[in-house]
């Protein structure tokens, strides 16, 4: 069976079919989820989120203008909500107040990570954690995702040269940390 | 000999690289050895991220997202169905009566020496709004006109209606999926 695309399920449901926005809510939940549960922090707050941003997207999908994928379009939605929840939470608002000067230096949580992996994967994807939350962001974003820097500019709302600075600068982090633990010659 | 930069490195990820300089990267790489650990070093940054296990969204998120969305589109539906058909019989029985009036005032002004508007309005409506008055506009072929008028509003609300259910039933048969 063929599989739709985006906008035909978004077509048909601005026809009246309604029913179709389910398809979109399976295709897009988990990667919206993992996007939330790394900004909330927590899995409950992340669920509620993830109910709030398909709802929106289903209120405003009349005004989806198709002028960029509806992936991009959708994980501005996200991102947003997870902003509101953050900031209605009187948290601190780390990630609005942030810039490219974020702490990217690891070392402080290396040894520990390091004792407590067991392999490679591990070791790296515990230091994504550590990274700044934006920093996390963009690297999911660009490798899980496959969004390009652009993209990623828009649902972020950060220019394309900091988006850019972004990402090198977490790359870089958890490159120079493999090369200090010779890692760099282990195959996945 | 030039040594390759961090910039280099990242610009050869990101594939900005012409043919050209890729040519030259790869032949500075051959005797730096610290930019080819970056490089594989990068590269297994790349395949473990790209690997990541998504975390799963919580069970039946679909249908308590699809539950909340048909509410919104029900209620969004249905009223406006019902105003369209209050209005639709308001405005044509209002066009069909100001009609038939304007038309029976015609008719009965040719019979009268010059009278104002109202005045015409006021005698026309002594004359017929009394019980023998009734029976003659019943009896009287403009009667048709008045009765055309509210067929009309008949048909218009009926479809209205017609609409009405039919985006009920859709309604009804979406929440089943």
């Amino acid at each position: 069976m063929k599989k739709l695309s985006d906008i035909e399920i978004i077509e048909s449901i601005n026809r009246g079919n309604s029913a179709d926005f389910s398809l979109l809510i399976d295709r897009y939940k988990d990667k919206a989820f993992s996007l939330l549960k790394r900004m909330l922090k927590n899995e409950m707050d992340a669920e509620e989120a993830l109910q709030d941003s398909f709802l929106k997207a289903y209120n405003s999908l009349k005004t989806f203008r198709q002028d960029s994928k509806f992936s991009t379009w959708f994980y501005r939605i996200v991102y947003n909500t997870a902003l509101t929840v953050i900031a209605s939470k009187k948290r601190k608002v780390e990630m609005e107040m942030s810039s490219i000067e974020d702490h990217y230096d690891l070392g402080e949580y290396d040894n520990q990570i390091y004792a407590e992996s067991e392999n490679v994967s591990q070791y790296v994807l515990k230091l994504v954690d550590q990274l700044p939350v934006k920093g996390a962001l963009v690297l999911i974003l660009f490798y899980v995702d496959s969004l390009s820097l652009n993209e990623i500019s828009k649902v972020m709302d950060l220019s394309l040269v900091n988006t850019k600075v972004i990402l090198h600068r977490s790359r870089n982090a958890l490159r120079d940390l493999l090369i200090k633990h010779n890692y760099q010659e282990e195959i996945l | 000999m030039k040594m390759i930069s961090d910039e280099m490195i990242n610009k050869y990820l990101d594939n900005e690289m012409s043919d050209e300089e890729i040519k030259d990267f790869n032949e500075m790489l051959k005797s730096d050895n610290l930019a080819l650990d970056k490089l594989k070093a990068a590269r297994l940054v790349e395949q473990t991220i790209t690997k990541v296990e998504l975390s799963e969204a919580p069970a039946f998120i679909t249908e308590k997202v699809m539950s909340r969305v048909n509410k919104t589109y029900s209620v969004a539906r249905q009223k406006p169905y019902f105003f369209y058909a209050m209005i639709s019989v308001f405005l044509v029985a209002m066009i069909g009566t100001i009609g038939a009036l304007a038309l029976l005032v015609k008719n009965n002004a040719g019979n009268e020496t010059e009278l104002s508007f109202l005045n015409k309005i006021g005698a026309f409506l002594n004359s017929h709004f009394s019980f023998s008055g009734v029976v003659s506009v019943l009896e009287s072929n403009n009667f048709l006109i008045l009765g055309t008028a509210l067929i009309a509003a008949l048909f218009i609300t009926a479809k209205f209606m017609v609409d009405s259910h039919k985006n009920f039933k859709h309604k009804f048969n979406g929440a089943g999926h």
